[in-house]
């Protein structure tokens, strides 16, 4: 775990998959981003019991919990601080999940200008 | 498919059939050259082309008349369509007589023959349309029919088909055409390690179309058992099948038959012998009508209310044809006189004629009748089965794009992002380039390791 301090943007990146979330860090700290990691939805919400998070970019579809259980959850953790949630998925999600949340979506695969802006606005809102 | 009746089956287009008219000429020559069999001819070839100039004078003016009818109604009623057939058969016999008058040493008797042709034609022209529509239905019904059971079939192999063979199948189409695409990928990779100048983000543009590929396979490749049925040509019916009707209405179907050989031997037995010989053809026709009517209830009381057999049908017939021939021998006067003795063979000859319509236009009404439920039921059979087909197919693909997600869709992603990435964050240093290539390289062996575990045979899984 990366220990978060300063003020910094710390993100949270979840995905089951090691290659897109070593692809999102690097591209991530090269924004000045600190950066933790997550392999699923129950190892994000432990994630944000001990660490506060401005931006979570999390898969749609992992192993274990749904996405609306792990935004759940990391809500309930964090608050009452709200993060910015950005879902990347190659899989359609419901419009109803990402509103409650008020999440932005990205589809996969994903193109490196396109996610920096969309990390730009999820950060700013 | 509409229920056919005598009202719409009149108005409807039968009645201005020009290919029915054709097949009419056969009968109707028939009927001249028994006229005129008599009438001295001054020349051999007057007859047949008496025939011919009333088959094709009667047949321009009804069909024409029915036509132009058509182009104002679309269902013309009944008793206009009647008028038109009686003053299409007025018309043949002023052409009848007209040959006669002009071709021949006899009296052209335009009344009687005026007569004749209009009775014929008002009660034989309804019962041909009638009879030709009927058959038209039939064949169409059967064609409906038997194309909806080889779908139904159809329909039950595919839902004998598993989840798990819908899922092979997928997957199977998704590793042809994916694998030789990984392993083309992988080497263009493995030659980017050691090329420093070939650009990895053409590799990337690879995967990525490999996921479009995919994804267009799971939404479109077909998984279905086999493809529908196409619909058979269009089935005659079986004249069996005409003739084994439901005797339900047996004293109608006796007084049609009658009534329609009455049409073809009244009106020539009083141009020939008079009122007398008239009223004895039409008291013997009513006998064969009574008789024919009381067997067929009988019959029918007896195959308790099942469909009367053909050869019964034939027995019947022929009772009625003795009945009627031996009640004019017993009515007429003697001594006997060609026309008479004519009258024995004419008489079971119209009434086998009268029957064998009057029954197969009854039978295929029947038959019909009873087709159109069942052909509306195997209808709706289909279409519940189609419907669960689609559901299972929809299920199937849901479940396999799920299937899918992680092992091959997510990865191949997590590659194109990896390389795209790296190649717009300006290609990075040697350094980073390898480890790049050697991470998708490490991804797209997992692809395709998990493409073959799940291709492979089952009992080995």
């Amino acid at each position: 775990m990366v220990p978060l301090t300063g003020d910094t943007t710390r993100t949270l990146v979840v995905d089951d998959d090691e290659l897109v979330r070593t692809v999102l860090r690097t591209a991530l700290e090269r924004l000045g981003h600190v950066v933790a990691e997550a392999g699923d939805g129950e190892a994000a919400i432990r994630a944000t019991g001990t660490d506060v998070f401005d931006l979570v970019i999390i898969d749609s579809r992992m192993p274990g919990l749904s996405l609306g259980e792990t935004l759940e959850g990391i809500r309930a953790a964090l608050d009452p601080h709200h993060p910015g949630v950005l879902v990347i998925s190659g899989a359609p999600v419901a419009v109803e999940v990402l509103e409650e949340h008020g999440a932005a979506y990205l589809a996969k695969p994903v193109d490196l200008r396109e996610f920096l802006s969309a990390v730009r606005l999820a950060v700013a809102s | 498919m509409a229920r056919v009746t005598a009202r719409s089956v009149l108005g409807g287009r039968w009645a201005a059939s020009p290919a029915l008219w054709l097949v009419l000429f056969g009968p109707a020559s028939l009927l001249v050259v028994m006229q005129d069999t008599v009438t001295p001819f001054r020349y051999w070839w007057a007859l047949p082309l008496s025939a011919l100039a009333q088959h094709v004078v009667g047949g321009l003016v009804i069909v024409g008349l029915v036509f132009i009818l058509h182009q104002f109604v679309r269902e013309i009623p009944a008793v206009v369509i009647v008028a038109t057939f009686v003053i299409g058969g007025i018309l043949r016999g002023l052409v009848s007589g007209w040959f006669v008058d002009t071709a021949s040493y006899a009296e052209p008797e335009y009344w009687s023959r005026v007569l004749f042709w209009a009775v014929a034609s008002g009660v034989w022209l309804p019962l041909s349309v009638y009879t030709a529509s009927q058959l038209d239905l039939h064949a169409s019904l059967m064609s409906s029919v038997i194309t909806l059971r080889m779908d139904i079939e159809v329909e039950h192999a595919e839902a004998d088909i598993s989840e798990r063979e819908r899922e092979g199948r997928l997957m199977s189409a998704v590793a042809t055409a994916i694998a030789p695409v990984i392993v083309e990928i992988r080497q263009s990779l493995v030659s980017a390690l050691s090329e420093s100048r070939r650009p990895l983000a053409t590799i990337s543009d690879k995967i990525e179309s490999v996921v479009d590929n995919v994804l267009d396979i799971i939404v479109h490749e077909p998984i279905g058992a086999a493809p529908r049925t196409r619909a058979p040509r269009r089935l005659l019916a079986p004249l069996s099948a005409a003739l084994n009707f439901d005797s339900s209405r047996p004293v109608f179907a006796s007084a049609l038959v009658c009534g329609a050989a009455a049409a073809l031997l009244v009106p020539d037995s009083l141009r020939f012998g008079g009122t007398k010989e008239a009223i004895d053809t039409a008291l013997s026709l009513a006998v064969a009508g009574v008789v024919t009517a009381l067997l067929l209830v009988f019959l029918h009381r007896m195959s308790k209310r099942e469909s009367v057999r053909m050869w019964h049908v034939a027995l019947v017939l022929v009772i009625a044809a003795v009945a009627s021939v031996a009640t004019f021998l017993l009515t007429c006067d003697y001594p006997l006189y060609a026309n008479d003795v004519s009258r024995i063979f004419t008489i079971p000859a119209a009434l086998i004629t009268s029957s064998v319509v009057v029954s197969t236009a009854v039978g295929l009404s029947f038959a019909n009748l009873d087709v159109l439920p069942e052909q509306a039921s195997l209808a709706e059979e289909l279409a519940d089965l189609r419907a669960r087909a689609t559901a299972r197919e929809e299920a199937t693909r849901e479940q396999f794009t799920s299937l899918m997600h992680g092992p091959v869709l997510g990865r191949l992603s997590a590659c194109v992002m990896a390389l795209n990435f790296h190649a717009a964050g300006g290609g990075g240093t040697a350094e980073s380039r390898a480890q790049v290539a050697e991470q998708v390289l490490a991804h797209l062996d997992l692809v395709a390791a998990d493409l073959e575990d799940m291709t492979a045979p089952r009992e080995f899984r």
